[in-house]
């Protein structure tokens, strides 16, 4: 019963670049879990991906989803 | 040249599957313009000025450091302190005379982009900063072109072709705010020369751009648009998503000229812009702060119990010098409209304080 959650550029530094999370009800309920325990992660900026598609706003999970943490880049 | 040597040149592509002369003249009728000559810039030029795109032009203000050559390709040791436009228009033209090639020692801005990019057919943003991203962006979205982007950090880089949808008319083509509707604050996000990047890598990213142009133009494959590719030079994996309309990044979009040069895109210090719900409702008791809402006249909820008035967002700046008070705080739905607005008004209004409700009027419960 968990949720797949993958992190991309610093943020990986923050949390490994994947982990594993019990299930939750919904994406907003995910950050706030992912904010207890990284800390750090509560004043970086990201978008996020709910299996593959880059969403806004909050979303409904369920078991087996994957989620995404993407940072933004400005290096040329 | 002859037809002759022009067949020569181009051989080993024109004799693709596909691709043939009517692909190749299509590269040579085409005007692209690169931004940034710089880790992702390089290749970009090089293999567009070697696939014979017709004519490139490429800005850039900075000068080549010692710290540029391990990721700078078309730059030497002895061109250091020179201009990079100037360093590779020289090394372009060795490549290949055929190309016209535009160069421009400057840096876009509000009042130079549209006129800049009006000259050519597609955009390719190799730049290093943020501000710059999401002027071209803006730009490309007001002017309707398409453009290519891409970007590095450490070891990740990022690709996808924006505002480009051939196959639906009426559907707008996602753009970089419907993934990343709003700048970073400088909090929020390393810049480049704190992050570091292996030098390979915006190597393989450019050299991706470069593929997404020539496969515009020359009208063969699939071309990325509608997709984030983020590519890990670790262990070569690439993970790739497709992005949605986000109507906040409509929201955020200049809708004409006149807008897009009141646009403020210089990073900024925004700290301090923010303010909780017990900071906001202490305003309130306090009645020293002009309050306004800036969603449209007719989002709901409707909020009351405190004394504000209605601005929404696209008209703040247009009204913001009649704005009679020292203290004037924003709020939205969530926050984030009227963090936009904040600094924007911050900007126009050095002097007074501005603030912006952060969670919007969700985060004051009911």
């Amino acid at each position: 019963m968990t949720i797949n959650v993958l992190f991309f550029g610093p943020l990986a530094e923050i949390v490994g670049n994947a982990i594993e999370m019990p299930v939750v009800s919904t994406l907003h309920e995910l950050e706030q879990k992912l904010f207890e325990q990284f800390p750090l992660l509560k004043d970086k900026k990201y978008a996020l991906s709910v299996n593959e598609k880059i969403v806004s706003g909050n979303v409904d999970l369920e078991e087996g989803f994957t989620i995404a943490f993407l940072p933004p880049f400005s290096g040329g | 040249m002859s037809q002759r040597e022009l067949h020569t040149r181009y051989q080993r592509q024109i004799m693709l599957k596909g691709f043939g002369i009517a692909a190749q003249q299509k590269l040579l009728a085409a005007r692209v313009l690169v931004v940034g000559a710089g880790g992702l810039g390089c290749p970009v030029l090089q293999y567009l000025c070697a696939a014979g795109v017709g004519t490139i032009g490429v800005i850039d203000d900075d000068v080549v450091s010692l710290s540029n050559l391990h990721r700078q390709v078309l730059f030497g040791t002895d061109d250091i302190g020179k201009p990079k436009v100037e360093v590779a228009v020289e090394q372009l033209r060795r490549l290949n005379p055929e190309v016209t090639i535009n160069i421009y020692t400057q840096r876009l801005t509000v009042d130079n982009t549209l006129e800049l990019l009006g000259k050519y057919d597609l955009v390719v943003d190799g730049s290093d900063n943020f501000a710059t991203r999401y002027l071209v962006n803006d730009a490309c979205v007001l002017l309707d072109k398409p453009l290519v982007y891409g970007a590095v950090s450490t070891y990740e880089g990022q690709l996808a072709v924006f505002n480009w949808n051939k196959n639906s008319e009426q559907e707008r083509a996602v753009n970089y705010r419907d993934v990343f509707p709003q700048p970073p604050s400088a909090q929020e996000v390393p810049n480049c020369n704190e992050a570091g990047v292996l030098g390979v890598l915006p190597g393989i990213i450019g050299t991706m751009m470069a593929t997404e142009v020539i496969k515009i133009v020359s009208e063969i494959g699939e071309v990325l648009a509608g997709k984030l590719l983020i590519y890990n030079s670790l262990n070569h994996n690439s993970y790739r998503l497709s992005i949605e309309q986000n109507s906040e990044a409509n929201d955020l979009i200049p809708k004409s000229t006149a807008a897009f040069k009141r646009m403020i895109y210089e990073e900024t210090c925004i700290s301090n812009i923010e303010i909780d719900a017990a900071a906001f409702n202490e305003w309130v008791r306090n009645d020293n702060a002009l309050i306004i809402d800036v969603r449209d006249s007719d989002e709901m909820p409707i909020v009351s119990g405190f004394k504000h008035i209605n601005i929404p967002y696209g008209e703040i700046l247009e009204r913001g010098e009649e704005l009679d008070s020292e203290n004037i705080i924003l709020f939205c739905l969530s926050g984030k409209r009227s963090f936009s607005a904040a600094q924007k008004l911050k900007q126009l209004r050095k002097g007074v304080n501005v603030y912006s409700l952060k969670g919007g009027i969700e985060s004051r419960g009911s």
